[in-house]
Formats: structure tokens, C-alpha cells, sequence
């Protein structure tokens, strides 16, 4: 099991950095679980010699925090050595230069705040009134270790984060999107590691506990299996926020007070933001592991909204990853900031100096507070009964904490913020050659066992346990028709946040992921993801052309060549994506370090995973399209032509094929038919529309059936076929992306291809009966029972569970 | 001192049922029957007078539950009695929220923790048990475990 925190500090040694050589300076951060490397600890030895004085433990632990992987990104923000193809490239800052630069090119007007605060913000509704924050955050490496602690704050502080972007958004919405290992999974699972299905569980069990204490929806989401996912979990949690638009922005002045609200502060969650700079071993520091306190931030919630809307502060953000150290840190980066420690409420009396400075105690924002406001501040909070304190002010140009007199931090900010060296990373790319491999006939059955594969089958399990009907706004939820089938996203209604109950504007999220296209083709597999994300969207009857898009990377060590190579493509792709879409990428997170030794000590990384969130607006919500077949006698059309993909599906997984094929996604093509199949929803010319994903068109036709309890005859000869490979196992189970299985009504048939014109639109086949059949050169090909089909989808999770 | 609550056992014990499940899908050790109760750690200098009223008045629901000062949920012949505690250094919402619903009817710096109480009726051995609640229903990062 991993060791409890480090032993107290042994003074010798910070009274000695000045004269420690490389080495010692390596060894000492490795000691202090600084996660510093050692041009970092060379610099700061540097610094400090110029001050002519050691380091305080306090101002260590500052700048470790600040230069962490996790506040810093230095890895995706650092210079990159680019090999492929036998041409070498140079980039200087791989994040500026893909993900900021499509938004920076795209320049969308509604985008309000973008990648310089806790969340995006674009502009929301009818009028220019409101304001949406989005935010998606991954909290893997405390819940690789405990994934109830792990999962429950890392809720937290992604509602955190939106309360602390501007001057506070009120929380509408919560998604979820985990990676797992299958449960059952023991293969060289070392014994300091949790079970795959334990992992599953805490996580499900952190997330429901939390979010629906808050009172927020957890609407929206997406669970991947892999086996690399074994010994790292990813946990991806994500929040949207409504605000009003004269609140997007906070301007910290000069004599602010520094006003910390809601938590105590405890020895809870040391190191936590150095942690994500590190592999997980044994020797992972217990205490970067919290449990949460959801009523505590119900309240700080509820009084920062009155607190806020009666412009009592001017300034605000969330105590996350650093604690007080990052939060004072970033807020007083313009100000500087005087903090006197002692004032900070505490949860026991033994806290260390520096630990009350850079604990990650959950539950605790801090305000810059006029100093004339302070007592209606107070009182706002304390009529919620939440604790506040005065910390000290923002002044100065510096950063001196001090601690019953005694300095603890006195640092330039200059040098705090500005300062980490930038280290070339080396980065390679080799393509794979390509495999392909002739698909085998299948029957129903298979097409039942496809349906309660994990990747595949429903997630009842999970959404069952989770509010999400809480603010009464959730237009679309996760399980919707008359059999509770899968969505596309969900649409939320925020009139609880509005307070406007006659303007139906809302919001869709819809996500992308897909780790097994990244094992291919990465670049490719940020195309794919962006597209499911918008086709999504697209199926929920949102406004595509007013998409903004999240990047979620989570990868493994970024000292290994190759996996930076494909972290190179990945952003590439999200750059190709972002400007094919016409949608700016208005916030994100990186996640590196998934990675960690297996029973057989072999350092095993995860799969590169990338998370695409999409939020678009829906102009009235009473119009929202479900995927659920709603009649009898309707027409199916498929939109998009279906390739050879049977690389990445679940088809290959589950036969055992060896192939890597995988098509170029079109996605401005793409992003034209969706915004084609808009225009035609608005019209109110299609019933159902539901995305082909995983699984394919036959797992799409089924969910679609099962989902409205009516079945379809579908002709697969007449889906449009694109590229050499040709079968029916190919219509059936290729993951090609950019299609869309849709409903629509006999008499709409005429005005529905008028508005498809120019598009690859077929028409399919026909809803009825209790059957869904599959027709090939004219004779029936396969016919499955939807009920018999609904009830293998249904069980296939918990049946997983149960070891059955 | 300490006060243990727990259904009274006319009630069905969902929480115990699912302990119970939990424990023989990990098939580490076999469980035939399970109960569960909630222990409230109260520090400082309380008169039993004054807890037994807080615990019957506030911490327990007379009429599904019951409560007893600890150790109340006793172990019979073939029954184990687990306690599963946070460590003191991990945040304790439960406890936390107990000493603000209790703010003016407990001494000053009173402090309240909570833990929970498993009672199985097992074959198992000490250590066995402990290990499979280990690797089920707590997590040693956070949590001590005593079987007794």
C-alpha cells in the first residue's frame, strides 16, 4: 500500500540547498515529494543564492506547486523535438500553437472567456443577458488510490472551478466520463491495487454522493473499458455554470482583502497537485487523498450567488490543486498578496505553517473582498452558515506569508510565475503499417452479445444512482423513450438559474472519446472525437454552428518519446478538428503520468485518451430530438457513407481480428450535413435521430428500436458505401464517423431530401413490428427480438459486475 | 465515549445486505448473515447523562432504531463484529456535520467522529475477514479496520 506522508522536515538540509550539487537538489524534491526536476531545483538554488539565503520548506512548496505539472501544463505548454517521417520539426509550445490557435484563428465573438480563467464562458440565450462556463476536469490519481475520496472531490472541484470562474456561475450541470479496466481483470494486477470493479463502484458511489448533495444534475456522460486502464483509472468530471454576463469577468485591486470562505484548513490533501507530476507507486503519498464535504460547498455556493449578485467581492476563485498557495497565488499575480496564516480556521491545531499554506483541504474559495463590503460579506455567509476569515490583502507586488510573525513565504511573483524553465521534450511517430482483414458472417446472437458488451450496454447501473432531474431542467435525459434507451447527450432547460420560465433557450453537451482509434492513428482519433461530440450535439437538434468544444489529454509518462509523438498528432488533430467545426476549444486539461508497474514490474502507461466536451445552444428546448423510434411506419434514413473502420470497433474486439483499418474523417463534410440536418430538425422534419458509434449501424438500429419499443426492417445494400471491403458485416459493425441513423415521417419525406440535398442521405428502411430485421441482396440476413436485444443491453453491466 | 445506533431488527438492514453481497461476490470470505450499526466517537468531558439523552433524542430514529453506548451491536457465537473507522488525519463529513447539528449541546472543542459497524456471521477467520473488507468495503489509504 502506498506509505503515509513524508516525515517532517529535516531543517539540515533546506539550510544546505544553497551548496547542494544537481544530484542532492534531485534527490532532496524526490525526498519532499516535490516532483521538481533538476533544472527546476538548479533555478531555484539559483534564485535563492541571489536572495543569499536558503529556502523556507513554505517557499519550496510554493514554487513546486506552481511549476507542477498539473498548475504549470508544462509538458503540453513546453517546446517539442517533433520526428516523423524522417523530418524533424521544432515547436515551441505545442498548446499554443494547436488548441489556443484554432480558437485564436476562429475568433467567435460569443466566446467571452477563454483560456485565462477556471472555466470558458461563451454567451448564452436570447438578449445578451447570460453567460455559460464549462469546465471538464480529471481527478485519475486519487482515485487510482481511493476512488470514493477520488471521485467525490474531484466533483467537487470542478464545481469549484465554475464557481470560481468570473465572479461565479450557478451550477446547471454535471458529466461524467470514466475509463475502466473490465471488471473481473486480475491479471498482473500487483496487490497494492484496487480491483477494477472496486475502482468502478467508489467512483460511481464518489460521484452520486456528491453531485446529488449539491443539488446538481449528473446528466451526461460516457464509460470506456480497456484493460490499459487497469492500474490507472480516468476519472473525467465536468460542469456547466450559468451566469450573468456582467459577471464573467473578476479585477482584483490593490487593498482587496483576502477573504477565504467554507472548509477549515487541515493536513488533508498534501501534495496533490505535485502528485500529478509523478508515476503512481507505492509510495504515493496518502494524504493527496481527500474525502469531500458536499454540504460544506452546497453552502459556499449558496452564499457566494447572493454574495455576487449583491457585488459584495471583486475577485474569486476556487482553493483546488496548491490550496491557498495557488489560489492567493494566481489571484495576487497582478497585486501581490499579504497573508498572515494564523488567521486561517483549522480543522485540528497541528498543522505546520506551510501546511496551512499549500493543504488542498476541500470546499474553500477565496474572494478579494473590498474592504468596505467585508461585513455584508460576512454576514451573507454567515446566514448560510459559512465560515469565513480574513487572510490578509492583496498588496505589495509580492508574495510574504507570514505565520505569528515568522515568515513562512516571501517570493517575486516574477519569478513565481514566470520563471520554470522550459524543456524541450523529445517526440516520435512511426505509423503503423496497415491491416486488413476479411470480416466474418455473424448472426443474431453476436448482434445480442455486441449489445452487452461493456463498451456497449447500458449504464442504468450508474445513471440510475445519480439526481438527474434535480433543478427540474433536464429536457433530455440519459435513458429517454418508453424503454429508457441511450441519448446522444442530454439538454438542459436552466430556467433554475435564469429564473426565466418563458424563454425556452437551453443548452445540449454531448462528448467524444475513443481510446481505440488513439492505439492507430491519434491524429485521427482527435478528428473522430470532436466528431462525435458535434454529431451528438447535431442528433439532439442543437445549434452546431454555436458549438464550443473542451480538451481533455490524458496520456502516460511524457518522458516517453513515442507517447509524446502521438500527444503532437492529437493536438494537431484537435487544431484540424476545431477549424473543420467552426468551434473554439474554450478550456481543457491535461492529464500526464497515467502510468504504473504491474505485478510483473513492467511500467505500464494507458491507452492515449482524449476527451472531447461539446456544448451548443438549443434555441427552444420543447424542440429537443430524442433517439427513441417514436411510430410505426416511419422512414429510416442514414446520413453519411460508411467506410472501412473495423480497426477500432468493437466488432474487431470482439472477434479477435487482427486489422487496424481506420478512414480519414471527413469533418468539414461532416459539419456541413449536421448543420444541413439542423436546419431540417428546426423544420421539424425528423422524429428520432440517434449517431452510429460503437458498434455500428446495428447497434444503433437497435438502441434506436429498443429505446421506443418498435421495430425496423433495414436494407443494408441501400446505405451508401464508400472504399473497397464491401459486406454486410461491414454496413453492420464498421464505426465510421459522421453518420447518423434518423426517423422521419412518410408525408415529411419530400421537404425532409429537399433539405438533405447534396448530402449523402439514403433512405434505409421502415420502423414496425417487434422485430428489427437486416436485409441483404434482397433476402432477410439477420433478425433479432428488440425486447430480447433491450434485456441483453440492460443486463450486460451489472451481469459484468457480478462476475456472471 | 461512544454511542452505537443501528436498526432495530424487525427492519431489513439494506446497508448490511449489500456489505454482505459485497463480501461473497469478492469470495474472499463467506458471509450467511450481516448487521450493520453507525458509532459516534464523542472526545472530551460529556456526562452519560447528557449523551444518552443526545443519542436517543437527536442521533437515533426510536422508532426503526435503537442505540447503546459502545460496544452495543454485540457478536453472538459465529459472528464477527467489524469496525471500520476513518484515520485521523482524513476528513470526516459525517462527524463534521454531527458537531454543527449538535453546536451549543456539546462542551467546547467536543469533537465527533463516525464510524461503522459490521456484524457477520462468517466462518472466517480474523485476518481473513479484515482482509476481504480490505478489498471491499474499506480502503486502508483511509480507513483502519479492527475485527473482533
Amino acid at each position: 500500500m502506498p506509505t503515509l506522508a513524508k516525515p517532517l522536515p529535516v531543517k539540515a538540509e533546506l539550510e544546505d540547498f544553497l551548496k547542494l550539487s544537481g544530484s542532492s537538489l534531485l534527490a532532496l524534491s524526490k525526498e519532499y515529494g516535490w516532483s521538481l526536476n533538476r533544472p527546476e531545483m538548479e533555478l531555484a538554488q539559483k534564485y535563492f543564492g541571489k536572495l543569499g539565503r536558503p529556502p523556507s520548506r513554505g517557499e519550496m512548496e510554493t514554487i513546486a506547486q506552481t511549476w507542477s505539472e498539473h498548475c504549470k501544463h508544462k509538458t503540453f505548454s513546453g517546446p517539442v523535438k517533433f520526428t516523423s517521417g524522417g523530418r524533424t520539426e521544432r515547436i515551441p509550445n505545442l498548446f499554443k500553437e494547436t488548441i489556443v490557435k484554432a480558437t485564436r484563428e476562429l475568433d467567435k465573438k460569443w466566446c467571452l472567456s477563454v483560456f485565462e480563467d477556471n472555466a470558458g464562458v461563451v454567451e448564452f440565450g436570447k438578449g445578451g443577458k447570460w453567460a455559460l462556463a464549462f469546465k471538464a476536469e480529471t481527478h485519475n490519481h486519487p482515485c487510482a488510490l481511493e476512488p470514493y475520496g477520488g471521485s467525490e472531490t474531484g466533483v467537487g472541484g470542478v464545481i469549484r472551478d465554475v464557481l470560481g470562474v468570473g465572479l461565479g456561475a450557478k451550477p446547471v450541470l454535471n458529466t461524467d466520463i470514466f475509463c475502466f479496466a473490465p471488471p473481473g481483470l486480475r491479471e498482473n494486477l500487483p496487490q497494492s491495487a484496487l480491483a477494477p470493479e472496486r475502482v468502478l463502484r467508489g467512483v460511481v458511489t464518489g460521484v452520486r454522493d456528491y453531485g446529488n448533495r449539491m443539488g446538481i444534475p449528473t446528466a451526461a456522460g460516457a464509460v470506456c473499458f480497456d484493460k490499459g486502464y487497469m492500474l490507472n483509472p480516468l476519472v473525467f468530471v465536468g460542469t456547466v455554470g450559468i451566469m450573468p454576463r456582467k459577471a464573467v469577468h473578476k479585477e482584483v485591486r490593490p487593498g482587496d482583502l483576502i477573504v477565504c470562505a467554507g472548509g477549515r484548513t487541515g493536513r488533508d490533501g498534501i501534495h496533490g497537485a505535485t502528485f500529478s507530476s509523478a508515476d503512481i507507486d507505492e509510495d504515493s503519498p496518502a494524504s493527496a487523498v481527500q474525502i469531500g464535504h458536499p454540504l460544506n460547498e452546497k453552502r459556499v455556493l449558496d452564499a457566494q450567488l447572493k454574495a455576487r449578485d449583491r457585488s459584495l467581492y471583486r475577485g474569486v476563485t476556487d482553493c483546488g490543486a496548491g490550496g491557498f498557495s495557488s489560489a492567493i497565488g494566481e489571484l495576487g499575480a497582478e497585486t501581490g498578496a499579504r497573508v498572515y496564516l494564523e488567521r486561517a480556521p483549522l480543522k485540528d491545531a497541528a498543522v505546520l505553517d506551510w501546511e496551512i499554506w499549500v493543504s488542498e483541504s476541500q470546499e474553500r474559495m477565496i474572494y478579494a473582498v473590498p474592504p468596505g463590503k467585508l461585513r455584508e460579506f460576512e454576514n451573507v455567509f454567515a446566514g448560510e452558515g459559512c465560515q469565513t476569515a480574513v487572510l490578509g490583502e492583496f498588496s505589495g507586488k509580492r508574495l510574504c506569508v507570514t505565520y505569528n510573525g515568522k515568515t513562512v513565504v516571501d517570493l517575486d511573483m516574477e519569478f513565481l510565475h514566470g520563471a520554470c524553465p522550459k524543456i524541450e521534450k523529445p517526440a516520435v511517430w512511426k505509423p503503423a503499417k496497415p491491416r486488413r482483414a476479411k470480416l466474418r458472417k455473424t448472426g443474431a446472437r453476436f448482434l445480442e452479445d455486441m449489445l452487452a458488451n461493456l463498451n456497449i450496454c447500458s449504464r442504468e447501473f450508474m445513471i440510475r444512482q445519480y439526481d438527474h432531474e434535480v433543478q427540474g431542467g433536464t429536457v433530455l435525459k440519459p435513458l429517454s423513450g418508453a424503454n429508457g434507451g441511450p441519448q446522444d447527450g442530454c439538454v438542459i432547460w436552466p430556467h433554475a438559474a435564469t429564473g426565466d420560465t418563458r424563454d425556452y433557450c437551453g443548452f445540449a453537451a454531448a462528448h467524444g472519446i475513443n481510446p481505440a482509434a488513439g492505439k492507430i492513428d491519434p491524429y485521427e482519433m482527435a478528428l473522430q472525437c470532436a466528431d462525435e461530440a458535434m454529431r451528438g450535439l447535431a442528433c439532439m437538434g442543437a445549434d452546431v454552428s454555436r458549438a464550443a468544444l473542451l480538451d481533455n489529454f490524458c496520456w502516460g509518462s511524457p518522458e516517453n518519446k513515442t507517447l509524446m509523438g502521438a500527444l503532437v498528432l492529437a493536438a494537431r488533430g484537435c487544431y484540424d478538428a476545431a477549424k473543420a467545426y467552426q468551434a473554439p476549444f474554450i478550456s481543457g486539461k491535461d492529464s500526464f503520468y497515467n502510468q504504473a508497474k504491474d505485478a510483473r514490474g513492467r511500467n505500464l502507461a494507458i491507452p492515449c485518451t482524449l476527451l472531447v466536451s461539446a456544448v451548443a445552444p438549443v434555441e427552444d428546448v420543447r424542440r429537443t430530438i430524442s433517439s427513441d423510434l417514436k411510430r410505426d411506419g416511419s422512414a429510416l434514413y442514414i446520413l453519411g457513407a460508411t467506410r472501412d473502420d473495423i480497426g477500432p470497433s468493437v466488432y474487431r474486439e470482439m472477434t479477435g481480428i487482427s486489422c487496424n483499418s481506420l478512414s480519414k474523417t471527413d469533418a468539414a463534410g461532416n459539419f456541413a450535413l449536421y448543420k444541413a440536418l439542423a436546419k431540417a430538425m428546426g423544420r421539424g422534419l425528423v422524429l428520432s435521430a440517434h449517431d452510429c458509434s460503437q458498434g455500428g449501424l446495428a447497434v444503433c438500429a437497435a438502441e434506436m428500436a429498443f429505446a421506443g419499443g418498435i421495430g425496423a426492417e433495414i436494407v443494408l445494400d441501400a446505405a451508401p458505401y464508400e472504399g473497397p471491403g464491401l459486406s454486410p458485416e461491414m454496413l453492420l459493425y464498421s464505426e465510421t464517423s459522421g453518420r447518423i441513423l434518423l426517423e422521419v415521417s412518410p408525408q415529411d419525406e419530400k421537404k425532409f431530401l429537399a433539405a438533405m440535398k447534396g448530402f449523402a442521405a439514403a433512405r434505409i428502411g421502415r420502423t414496425g413490428g417487434k422485430e428489427l430485421g437486416f436485409v441483404w441482396q434482397g433476402a432477410p440476413y439477420l433478425a433479432a427480438d428488440i425486447e430480447r436485444l433491450r434485456l441483453r443491453w440492460q443486463n450486460g453491466l451489472v451481469a459484468a459486475l457480478e462476475g456472471k | 465515549m461512544e454511542i452505537e445506533v443501528c436498526l432495530k431488527p424487525q427492519f431489513m438492514d439494506a446497508g448490511a445486505a449489500g456489505a454482505m453481497h459485497e463480501l461473497n461476490l469478492a469470495g474472499e470470505a463467506e458471509i450467511s448473515a450481516a448487521r450493520t450499526a453507525r458509532i459516534y466517537s464523542f472526545s472530551g468531558d460529556i456526562p452519560r447523562a447528557r449523551l444518552g439523552e443526545i443519542a436517543g433524542k437527536l442521533l437515533c430514529d426510536p422508532v426503526t432504531e435503537s442505540w447503546g453506548f459502545s460496544p452495543y451491536l454485540l457478536p453472538e457465537k459465529g459472528w464477527k463484529r467489524v469496525e471500520v473507522r476513518f484515520k485521523n488525519s482524513v476528513t470526516d463529513p459525517a462527524g463534521e456535520s454531527v458537531e454543527e447539528a449538535l453546536a451549543g449541546k456539546l462542551p467546547p472543542g467536543c469533537r465527533v467522529r463516525c464510524a461503522d459497524v459490521y456484524l457477520f456471521k462468517t466462518a472466517a477467520g480474523a485476518q481473513k475477514l479484515e482482509r476481504a473488507v480490505l478489498d471491499t468495503l474499506a480502503n486502508e489509504l483511509v480507513c483502519a479496520v479492527k475485527v473482533i
